[in-house]
């Protein structure tokens, strides 16, 4: 008698990737489109595996308003947006200059890279982040990306099945505390009786979820605004990516509107708290009042990073100019209307007037 | 999106500089006791004839000991 008859089979299943990552919960989301509510994308995104804070709702699979990683694969190397570093032809100079790319020009690449974006699209938009991460995994090779508000950064290739790299990521991300993953820690949930008291000065009911934002005041101390959620729209996560929001004045008991932007951090342009400021100096008339405003936080996360990598002796790029950004809050006393919802002819031409008074003054 | 977005990108970035520029090992937590990587750790997922069976595989290993 075969010895092996006796022994049954035994089979294992074990988590794998979580054995590295105790503090983050890593789903299987192939088969749940996006459950985000507050996406304003003309489709559904579904990435194929989600990873989650561990304290995150267990129930949820798909949710770009809680993701902290999207992961997507691709089982073609010919869906890979990147690859080797290669020669191409400069993109604005033409007779011979070349560029050195690690793009792929295909359109299944481009459909990838596409895809990606709206991931990190509708995660940057739905949460307060200053920059996220995620895993694009081909085959048997891993990059990981990290995009803010100045651009994407991506690794090298990782062969995960014969290197630490992107183990040693996930093991570093899981330990590493709310701001280094990129989670926005000036925004905070709002308690039960602002939350009323909001909703009562903003008209919103009770579905709506809210944010309790920080935003500097000129005497160094800080104001709380509390607001709707933000939705998130398609577009690409670089740029100023600037949110206005009708939100109640926590300390003045007042509807105010702020705005969360990523101003241009160049020396020659004024941060629009300044502006005001100069504008009401001077009694230009029909400017708002700025009630507050400042740079958030320090610039450890609150400011671009990818902007400083163009110099790197590997960096390859198109000859965009990277611009650093700096992330920036303002609130002004007034919540302006759409103009078409002006109730007389006479009022519309005079706000028309008085905006242009103000811009010619 | 994809046309936009490749204006914005720089890479490649060598991986062990990537991880201690962004999550470097002096602010963060001591670690505590973990399984270490073995080489072949995902050869299930790698392995996987469709794409669609490597999702599981990433997520948990899975054997078989007969």
């Amino acid at each position: 008698m075969n010895t092996h008859s006796h022994v049954h089979n035994l089979f294992f299943k074990v988590k794998s990737t979580e054995n590295f990552t105790p503090n983050l919960r890593i789903v299987n989301s192939s088969g749940f489109p996006d459950c985000n509510p507050l996406l304003d994308f003309p489709f559904k995104i579904k990435p194929d595996i989600t990873v989650y804070s561990v304290d995150s709702y267990p129930g949820v699979v798909t949710d770009s308003s809680k993701a902290e990683i999207f992961i997507e694969f691709k089982w073609k190397y010919g869906d890979d947006p990147f690859c080797d570093v290669h020669d191409v032809e400069h993109p604005t100079i033409k007779g011979g200059r070349t560029v050195k790319s690690f793009l792929r020009n295909t359109k299944a690449a481009k459909d990838t890279l596409g895809q990606i974006t709206a991931y990190a699209a509708a995660q940057l938009g739905s949460q307060f982040r200053t920059h996220i991460y995620s895993i694009l995994i081909v085959k048997d090779t891993a990059r990981i990306l990290r995009w803010d508000r100045s651009g994407t950064l991506v690794t090298e290739v990782i062969y995960y099945n014969k290197a630490d790299h992107l183990v040693e990521f996930f093991r570093r991300y899981s330990e590493a505390p709310p701001e280094m993953r990129g989670k926005d820690m000036s925004v905070l949930d709002p308690t039960l009786a602002e939350a009323v008291k909001a909703r009562q000065a903003l008209n919103l009911d009770s579905t709506v979820s809210l944010v309790k934002i920080t935003v500097p005041d000129t005497s160094n101390s800080q104001l709380h605004f509390i607001a709707a959620s933000p939705r998130a729209t398609p577009y690409t996560p670089p740029g100023r990516a600037t949110r206005g929001f009708p939100a109640y004045d926590v300390s003045r008991r007042v509807p105010v509107f702020m705005k969360d932007s990523w101003r241009l951090d160049v020396p020659d342009i004024w941060p629009e708290g300044r502006v005001y400021q100069s504008l009401k100096a001077s009694s230009v008339r029909h400017v708002p009042d700025c009630l507050s405003s400042g740079d958030i936080s320090s610039d450890k996360y609150h400011a671009t990073k990818t902007c400083h990598y163009t110099e790197m002796p590997w960096a390859c790029y198109t000859t965009t100019h990277f611009t650093c950004h700096r992330h920036y809050r303002l609130a002004l006393d007034v919540i302006g209307r759409s103009l078409t919802t002006f109730q007389s002819s006479r009022e519309m031409v005079s706000v028309v007037r008085d905006a242009i008074e103000g811009k010619l003054l | 999106m994809a046309e936009e977005m490749e204006k914005y990108l720089i890479g490649p970035m060598p991986v062990q500089q990537f991880l201690e520029d962004f999550f470097p090992a002096n602010e963060l937590p001591r670690r505590s006791r973990r399984p270490h990587f073995k080489r072949g750790n995902y050869n299930s997922t790698v392995k996987a004839k469709l794409e669609v069976n490597a999702y599981d595989h990433f997520v948990s290993f899975s054997f078989i000991i007969t």
